[in-house]
């Protein structure tokens, strides 16, 4: 009986303790906004859709011009990913907008855009803020050398070669010779922006034109200058990712066939493998590094000191984690790079890896004293970037430390012991000597 | 606002013909029945139904019938739902092995019809009782379904009344008239589609449900021919449909369009490849029904063919063969005309001797001749640009490289001339894309010109090398020069190399971009230690070492010499003391120069201090009074 209330109490705290379990289990799901301009869109795009669901996502699909959207309550996002299938929305509703979009990027949400050949200058004026420009209304990508034999006719239905693809496994999956299905408007960045990555480029036979007006001025985007997928990642890490086709994620072009003019044919466009790891790429599910620990000591031991003193062996260890289905497992690279700068760097060294994630360089620390970093930036295509730095105290040596006994110093230690022997001798000798009986009468 | 406003949209879209421009092909269908396949591993009892269904709209075999039909018997026990029995019923009648009614299914069916029941429930135990052979009473099912739609008048819920009407004898008439309010709920799309809100499911359900009903009571459906058309369009435009419950609706939907009473939308489409040419001279038409079944013998006309460029009309009033090979497929043979390369429209009727087929009339297609192209007179070669001299052209010849190499610097222009001829007519002709694609060829970098044409229909490309050194970025090397010939409407799109062009840029005017280490490995950096400072040899040091010592050697000689003595010592405490704490003092000073820090040192130095201090100002004054004693 008295056990009573003690049990209620027990149960009482796993109670809590399981709604806390649940709450956490929430969190971790990720919540992923769909904006599209009928709801049609979430049948045509079915498959994307549910691959999303698949892998966890919460799905909200709704119009882009319902008045109930936002994105954020009491200053917390409500999703963490966007996707906007609406090319014709002329106004977004509800608390949305392009600036609120950007706000969005900035606070590190990540946004899936297509656009259309007649997309509205919305979708236009959105994708300029992320460094992309979309061709004219009405321009369409064309290719009279690499069409779909599904064209209807103009030749707008390009079958891109998977050439054009950027090389990077973890933004577009493994390559394969596959064509890619596109029909849309041409994309225009800015090459000098390493922000933004060209996810595929058109082939160099492709151009974006009217194809029912004859050119007459120079296209805007021309070959494999002009872009078919575009991909920003922001220095916070968001990810965006703009394609001109909204058709490129659709059902019809993922489950299509694929026949070029030059008589290659293909049971499977490219698009369902490359929409489904682009989309895994553009919500940080690929290509996600974290640091996991540093540590930094003197070689021959195990603490990191309080300050490191010049031309010390220094030994420099970093763990370093990538996102896998999910879980975190061990990041290997032959490429990371560790920079010891005062100002400058002074050091920077290539980093060994090992199979359990821990990269470590030993270097001797230079001859010049001050407050230093160790300094990890990693950035490669693909990944989020990875910043770590550590500061420590480089001090010189205290006068102990310096070289003794160097030979060429005889002579200052010679003279500086005859000094003080011979002060020791004259003091004794001028205070005590006595004079010889002797002198003293010849005085 | 927004539904009046669709409703005007919708007459408005009256007046423009519209037919099916898709049907479900034998490719639709082969996907279609992909998507109900996993069914088959029998789990769950919805699905099986789905595709029990869907293959029986496909016309494909069930496999394992007996298998199939054994699950769904023993999911029927004492005592399960209304829904479950309607599943296995129907799943049953699809597989052609009847559910038994039992007393208790019976019961469960009847107790379910009661008034307070929603439509969709009403809809499995009237469907239910209907497959398992149970008479209901009609009167009391109606009273029911007007209860629910009083309740719930969406459009879901008017779906699943007009199937509860259509399975009901009697008088269903207070069920029929709400048609016509679901029709009007419809959502149009682009002005040729139409859909309720919800999509697929609920469209299939409201139209099937609609066109039964209006079997059962043998009256024409408050549904006008183009708003049938519509309907077939958006479920047409919905067949890539992943779901297995969307496919089993949209095939209820299709079959019901194929076989009704009342409307029969027309598919007619190209059966031929979009493109005509001189290899392939006719344009060949399919008419089918949705499920891409011939609709027999029929007379075919083609209204019109006009070009899209310029409006001439090539073809008018003129009947389209039946082709032999094929069933409901009709051809025309369109170059013997004699028609120039482009895009036409072309609108084809049908005589509809069944009152029941729609969207047959005026029905546009588009097709495009093709002819092939000729690149002649082509002439490549660099001028100077003061045009001081003739320009140095030579010709080039399809599919040749020029063998030597073209070289201009900034003083020169380069220059190309070429003629697209059509091979058809002979004439000169103009195509949508005439670029030049320069290509230096270490970097791949391209840059594309376009190529314009003069009155005579010459295509020219010139460009002055000093003015296009941005386009160039001032990079001197070897670049190829390839002509892209490409139009929608040319057989033989051309991507030629056909010469190599040696650039040269003045070496200034190419700036030295600082390297990017952007996504790169940057280069390593290793410190490089301050040398230590040079040191004289040993030699010296040792001589001088020696000659620091001879100074306190000399002194010790010399005092030698003289007799020093320190026979004045005072025995006393202070004067031992004063020249041990000297001493302790100077190896004090060893011992810092050794190991000690300034700190310990000076803590000891203090301690000796005090007390060499103090012992030597006793010892000296001691001294002092001895003298003046002595003096």
């Amino acid at each position: 009986m008295e056990l009573g209330p003690l049990g209620s109490k027990v149960t009482g705290v796993m109670l809590r303790l399981c709604l806390l379990a649940v709450c956490v289990a929430a969190a971790a799901a990720t919540n992923t906004l769909v904006l599209v301009d009928t709801l049609a869109t979430r049948e045509t795009h079915s498959i994307f859709l549910k691959s999303l669901q698949e892998r966890g996502h919460e799905l909200t699909v709704k119009v882009a011009d319902d008045p109930s959207l936002q994105l954020s309550r009491y200053g917390e996002y409500l999703y963490q990913n966007l996707v906007i299938f609406a090319p014709g929305v002329e106004e977004f509703g509800g608390a949305l907008s392009v600036e609120t979009i950007v706000e969005f990027i900035d606070g590190g949400g990540n946004v899936l855009v297509a656009g259309s050949r007649e997309a509205a200058d919305l979708i236009r004026e959105l994708v300029t803020e992320v460094g992309v420009e979309m061709d004219e209304e009405g321009a369409a990508v064309i290719d009279h050398l690499h069409y779909d034999a599904n064209d209807d006719g103009q030749h707008t239905l390009i079958a891109a070669p998977s050439s054009g693809l950027i090389d990077s496994e973890v933004m577009v999956g493994a390559r394969d010779a596959i064509p890619l299905l596109y029909r849309g408007t041409g994309l225009i960045t800015d090459a000098d922006n390493p922000l933004v990555l060209p996810v595929l480029r058109a082939p160099s036979t492709a151009y974006c034109y009217s194809p029912t007006q004859a050119i007459t001025d120079y296209p805007h985007a021309t070959g494999q200058n002009m872009l078919l997928v575009a991909a920003l990642q922001a220095r916070n890490n968001a990810r965006v990712v703009v394609s001109g086709s909204l058709e490129f994620f659709s059902d019809a072009f993922i489950m299509a066939s694929v026949q070029t003019p030059q008589g290659a044919s293909y049971e499977r466009s490219g698009n369902g493998r490359v929409v489904e790891a682009l989309s895994r790429w553009v919500f940080m599910e690929e290509g996600v590094l974290r640091v996991v620990s540093i540590d930094h000591h003197l070689q021959d031991q195990s603490e990191p000191p309080v300050a490191y003193t010049i031309k010390d062996d220094v030994e420099y260890k970093i763990k370093v984690e990538r996102l896998v289905e999910g879980t975190w497992k061990p990041y290997v690279a032959n490429d990371m790079q560790m920079e010891f700068v005062r100002i400058d760097p002074f050091v920077r060294l290539t980093m060994t890896p090992s199979s359990n994630g821990l990269f470590s360089v030993k270097f001797k620390v230079p001859d010049v004293y001050g407050v230093y970093q160790f300094k990890v930036e990693y950035n490669r295509v693909g990944f989020t970037r990875l910043y770590s730095s550590t500061q420590v105290s480089v001090r010189p040596f205290t006068h102990l430390q310096y070289e003794r006994f160097i030979e060429c110093a005889y002579p200052y230690y010679a003279s500086a012991f005859s000094m003080m022997v011979g002060v020791f001798l004259f003091s004794l000798v001028f205070l005590h000597h006595k004079e010889s009986p002797s002198k003293t009468k010849a005085d | 606002m927004r539904r009046g406003a669709l409703v005007i949209l919708a007459l408005l879209g009256v007046s423009s013909a519209l037919s099916p421009s898709t049907y479900l092909t034998p490719g639709d269908k082969e996907r279609l029945k992909l998507v109900l396949e996993p069914a088959w591993s029998l789990s769950d009892l919805a699905q099986v139904l789905y595709a029990s269904a869907g293959y029986k709209h496909l016309g494909q075999p069930i496999p394992n019938v007996q298998g199939v039909c054994n699950f769904v018997k023993s999911s029927v026990s004492d005592g399960v739902t209304v829904e479950t029995l309607f599943l296995a019923s129907s799943a049953g009648k699809a597989l052609g092995c009847p559910i038994e009614a039992s007393a208790s299914s019976v019961q469960a069916v009847s107790e379910a019809i009661r008034e307070g029941a929603s439509s969709q429930e009403l809809f499995h135990a009237v469907t239910a009782a209907s497959n398992l052979g149970v008479d209901l009473d009609a009167a009391k099912v109606l009273r029911a379904t007007q209860m629910a739609l009083k309740k719930d008048d969406s459009v879901l819920s008017l779906g699943y009344a007009f199937h509860v009407g259509a399975q009901l004898r009697g008088e269903v008439g207070s069920i029929f008239e709400r048609i016509e309010d679901a029709v009007v709920q419809a959502d149009e799309v682009d002005g040729r589609m139409l859909q309720f809100e919800g999509g697929l499911s609920i469209t299939a359900l409201v139209l099937s449900g609609a066109y039964k009903l209006a079997e059962a009571s043998n009256k024409a459906p408050p549904i006008k021919p183009d708003q049938a058309v519509k309907f077939a369009n958006y479920l047409m435009s919905r067949k890539s449909v992943q779901m297995s419950k969307g496919v089993y609706y949209l095939l209820e939907a299709v079959s019901m369009f194929t076989n009704n009473k009342f409307h029969v939308p027309v598919a007619i489409t190209l059966a031929s490849n979009v493109a005509v040419s001189a290899e392939a001279p006719q344009v060949q038409v399919r008419v089918t029904d949705l499920k891409g079944n011939s609709l027999g013998s029929l007379k075919v006309t083609a209204n019109s063919a006009t070009r899209e460029s310029d409006e001439v009309v090539i073809i008018s009033k003129e009947a389209l063969t039946p082709v032999s090979s094929a069933e409901g497929v009709y051809e025309l043979d369109v170059m013997s005309r004699g028609p120039d390369r482009g895009f036409y429209r072309l609108v084809v009727s049908v005589d509809a001797p069944d009152a029941r087929l729609v969207g047959h009339t005026a029905a546009q297609l588009t097709f495009k001749v093709l002819t092939a192209i000729d690149i002649q007179g082509v002439e490549i070669g660099t001028a100077d640009s003061d045009q001081s001299t003739a320009p140095n052209l030579k010709k080039v010849t399809y599919p040749n490289t020029l063998a030597e190499v073209l070289v201009a610097d900034q003083h020169q222009r380069v220059m190309l001339r070429f003629v697209v001829r059509d091979t058809a007519s002979g004439r000169p002709t103009e195509v949508h894309q005439a670029f030049v694609k320069i290509t230096h060829i270490d970097s791949k970098r391209e840059i594309i010109f376009v190529a314009e044409t003069d009155a005579n229909d010459i295509y020219k490309f010139d460009i002055d090398v000093s003015n296009s050194m941005k386009e160039f970025g001032g990079v001197s090397g070897v670049y190829s020069v390839e002509l892209i010939i490409g139009d929608a409407s040319i057989s033989n799109p051309t991507l030629w190399h056909l010469a190599d062009l040696s650039l040269t840029f003045p070496e200034a005017a190419s700036p030295t971009q600082p390297q990017d280490y952007t996504y790169k490995v940057r280069p390593e950096i290793k410190h490089v230690f301050r040398s230590p400072d040079q040191r004289p040899s040993s030699v010296v040091s040792r001589t001088f070492t020696v000659l620091c010592v001879l100074p306190l050697l000399m002194l010790l000689i010399m005092w030698a010499k003289l007799g020093v003595n320190v026979a004045n010592f005072p025995i006393t405490l202070s004067a031992f003391a004063f020249h041990v704490g000297l001493a302790v003092i100077l190896g004090l000073f060893c011992l810092f120069w050794l190991h000690l820090d300034m700190f310990t040192t000076l803590r000891y130095l203090f301690m000796i201090g005090i007390v060499t201090f103090f012992s030597g100002n006793t010892m000296l004054s001691s001294i002092a009074a001895k003298r003046k004693e002595n003096a």
